[in-house]
């Protein structure tokens, strides 16, 4: 009954639950096609996204409606029984290392390298509601509040972020909100799986995003956050501006513009950061199994994505492998087996907006050129505010290859409602060449002689 | 008792079913006294009520307040020189988990709709006795019989409610007093404002579970009511409710917290911690209906709804079966 229910209430399109997904298929050997959710199929892609743009548009909220868990069925919600999902999707092991904490898709590839599972700090369970207007937030949060409150008095090994972010989760939002569950507690499940599937003396690996962000509480260990990391600054969430009217203007809202409820303090973002509160019960693990801990501090959570994309290259070349192939990957389109087959070295974008290009754009900048760049970009759905087009990253890639770039599995004229997208990204991968065998893992004495972030 | 002519005071007359109620009376040529807080609502009544040829008084009342009470008494009677039938619609609901519900609303559930209801019986019967003859109509609900998950306070003033009249009736009988009438009429749900104006800690929408039946038919059993008093009626669908409690109290017990948490409260609604119309009346001058879409789908969810009661019964008598 737990079992059915955890998978239920987690959402497909969560970075934590696609992270697990992604890993945990990859070290048993396969690929994270349709986000790991069905086939990739390049044709029923094209059907999807050849729809028109208010149809494509619709498909995305309907999923936010699909992806919803009655409100009814919020009282079922069980921290236990959601990180029993995340175990129960890893094998036995012995694993030689772990990561515990923060979602990051740079991550991914760093897991892969390591042959290392993930266990998440945050889950995203949606619930459904159709009653709350996108930009009314201080509605959003009363109204959301008593759910949210009840999970938290459910599950107190939980901290409960209502997140209400109306610019880039906006068809999402018209159907759902989002609670970000993060763990304070280690708890028994994941003590048991450290204690149980790792080798002797391996190392935990605590990944910690230091990214805050402003939030209100409305209940013990309740909060509501507006806004989210995505193409808007955390100021213009809070103060507005023209974009943000404009934004609205092109929405058709009722509203001009956003008046978020008065904030009381920072903490840890809703779906990247890290709750420190944590720390001490994994040390603890650690310390009683004999485990090495390495702590890794990020900033941000894209911050790591340079540090792996620089490991892999160092690690292909160790190989007598060229690594002149870039496959950048945006938010959870993501393909650690195929990376590695291709030889292609990794950047993870976390997103289409403006701050993941800036981020692309200093990387290749600073980096000794590649041949071939591709790139994939996720869709959600609208014109958010900062969605850079098209155009404007294919000039990016242009500019920077020095053989080839390219755009890949991408409906260019349908992004950023490209419906079919995350059934086309990892045929589109798989259609590269050239093909090389799975290289064994690296270690951690490996990483160690690289270097560190 | 002929209703033409007649002195009927009506608590809870600015909306849903006591307005309905006192709509109908005045139709029927009776005199009518509104009764709740909003001056302005009855006073739309009263010229509604007029405009159906009856005599009309609105005064606005709290019914905890059981001198304000006392004065209405009297106001109806020195206005139309005596008082035939008190009905008791004036109520309020709360919905909520037991731990989240404040206990100020808790306690304003029962003061309103138990207290309220004590305090017109106190005022009404010295008058009904003192002629030798009147009805005291008190609106109970199916939820007085049936018990619903997140209505404790409402269902345990409804319940009681039943037991005031069963025990008002003894004793007006040991007295003598045999053409004083105390009745009990139990509604199932009925396309009222009640919903909106609950108070609401569950985080989801409170809304009226089907099959919902129109006011106006509630209005229409009370007036035959007094026509002909009988002890206790039940009005609209869901009447096999009451009995089936009687005989399969674990079956009925599941079937309501089912149907409660399915269509009682949305599933895809959220709605904000809310104390409704319990210590400050809603705004604007009140309705009958609440938008339930009562009077055109009253047949069609009638029917489907028997037949989701049938396939919830079957399915909770397998259970316990098993
Ligand atoms: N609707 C249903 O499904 C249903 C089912 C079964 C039984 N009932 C019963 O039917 C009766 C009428 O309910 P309804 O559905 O018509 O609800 P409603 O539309 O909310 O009407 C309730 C009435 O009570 C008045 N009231 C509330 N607090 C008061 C106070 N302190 N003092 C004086 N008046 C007060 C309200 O007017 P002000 O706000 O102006 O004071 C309003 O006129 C209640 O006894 C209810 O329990 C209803």
């Amino acid at each position: 009954m737990g079992r059915v229910r955890a998978a239920r209430m987690l959402t497909d399109f969560d970075s934590s639950v696609n992270m697990v997904r992604a890993i945990s298929r990859f070290l048993r050997g396969k690929d994270h096609r349709a986000m790991s959710m069905g086939p990739g199929s390049p044709m029923l892609a094209g059907a999807a996204s050849a729809a028109p743009s208010p149809l494509r548009r619709a498909t995305f909220t309907t999923m936010g409606r699909i992806q919803g868990v009655p409100l009814n069925q919020a009282r079922q919600v069980r921290a236990d029984e959601l990180t029993e999902w995340v175990t129960r999707q890893y094998g036995p092991g012995p694993y030689p290392a772990v990561i515990v904490g923060s979602a990051s898709g740079a991550a991914v590839f760093l897991a892969a390298a390591l042959r290392a599972p993930f266990l998440p700090q945050s889950l995203l369970v949606a619930l459904r509601d159709t009653a709350t207007h996108p930009d009314d937030p201080v509605g959003a949060m009363h109204a959301v509040a008593p759910l949210a409150r009840m999970v938290a008095a459910n599950n107190p090994e939980l901290a409960v972020y209502h997140m209400h972010d109306p610019a880039q989760d906006r068809p999402m939002l018209e159907n759902m909100a989002y609670l970000r569950l993060k763990r304070l507690r280690l708890g028994p499940v994941y003590e048991r799986f450290l204690q149980q599937r790792l080798a002797p003396g391996a190392t935990v690996i605590q990944l910690e995003c230091t990214r805050d962000w402003r939030s209100r509480q409305v209940g013990e260990r309740t909060y509501f956050q507006f806004g989210c990391l995505d193409g808007l600054s955390e100021e213009e969430y809070h103060h507005g501006g023209q974009r943000i009217a404009d934004y609205l203007a092109r929405e058709n809202s009722s509203r001009w513009g956003w008046d978020p409820p008065e904030p009381d303090g920072r903490r840890p973002e809703a779906e990247w950061g890290f709750d420190p509160a944590i720390a001490g019960d994994i040390e603890a693990v650690a310390a009683r199994n004999g485990y090495a801990l390495h702590r890794l501090t990020m900033a941000e959570p894209q911050e790591l994505s340079p540090f792996v994309a620089d490991l892999y290259r160092w690690w292909y070349r160790d190989r007598g492998m060229p690594a002149a192939r870039l496959l950048a990957q945006s938010y959870v389109q993501w393909d650690p087996m195929w990376t590695l087959r291709l030889g292609a070295v990794p950047f993870w974008l976390r997103f289409n907006t403006r701050p993941s290009y800036a981020d692309l754009s200093r990387y290749l900048d600073g980096a000794e050129p590649y041949g071939r760049i591709h790139l994939n970009l996720f869709s959600q759905g609208l014109w958010s505010p900062g969605v850079v087009s098209i155009e404007q990253w294919h000039r990016l890639i242009t500019a920077h290859a020095r053989e080839h770039a390219q755009i890949i599995g991408v409906d260019t004229g349908a992004y950023p409602s490209d419906t079919g997208g995350t059934l086309r990204y990892q045929p589109a991968f798989a259609a590269l060449p050239p093909r090389y065998p799975l290289p064994a893992p690296l270690t951690m004495a490996d990483i160690d002689r690289f270097g560190w972030p | 008792m002929r209703i033409k002519g007649r002195v009927a005071v009506v608590t809870g007359a600015s909306s849903g079913i006591g307005r309905a109620t006192a709509l109908a009376f005045a139709k029927k040529g009776a005199a009518v006294v509104l009764a709740a807080r909003r001056e302005e609502a009855l006073e739309e009544v009263a010229g509604q009520c007029r405009a159906r040829g009856g005599q009309a008084l609105a005064v606005p009342t709290d019914v905890t307040d059981d001198e304000g009470v006392e004065e209405l008494a009297r106001r109806a009677a020195a206005e139309f020189g005596r008082i035939d039938v008190w009905i008791n619609s004036a109520a309020v609901t709360a919905f909520g988990p037991f731990r989240e519900m404040p206990l100020a609303d808790f306690r304003r559930v029962v003061d309103v709709n138990l207290m309220g209801y004590v305090h017109g019986a106190r005022a009404a019967l010295p008058y009904l006795r003192e002629q030798g003859e009147g009805v005291v109509v008190n609106v109970s609900s199916i939820a007085g019989v049936v018990a619903q998950p997140y209505t404790h306070a409402y269902g345990m003033t409804k319940s009681a409610i039943r037991m005031l009249s069963t025990s008002l009736r003894q004793e007006l009988r040991l007295e003598g007093a045999d053409g004083v009438h105390v009745c009990s009429v139990l509604p199932a749900t009925i396309d009222t404002p009640l919903f909106q104006h609950a108070a609401n800690y569950t985080g989801r929408k409170a809304q009226a579970m089907p099959p919902v039946y129109i006011p106006e038919s509630v209005a229409r059993a009370i007036v035959n009511l007094v026509r002909v008093p009988r002890r206790e009626i039940v009005v609209g669908p869901g009447r096999g409710l009451v009995p089936l409690a009687k005989t399969a109290p674990g079956v009925t017990e599941r079937i309501m917290r089912a149907q409660v948490d399915r269509f009682h409260l949305s599933r895809t609604e959220t709605a904000p911690a809310d104390s409704g119309n319990l210590h400050r009346p809603m705004p604007g001058t009140g309705s009958v209906h609440g938008g339930w879409h009562g009077r055109r789908r009253t047949a069609v969810r009638r029917v489907a709804a028997a037949v989701a009661l049938g396939a919830v019964a079957a399915a909770c008598l397998g259970r316990s079966r098993r």
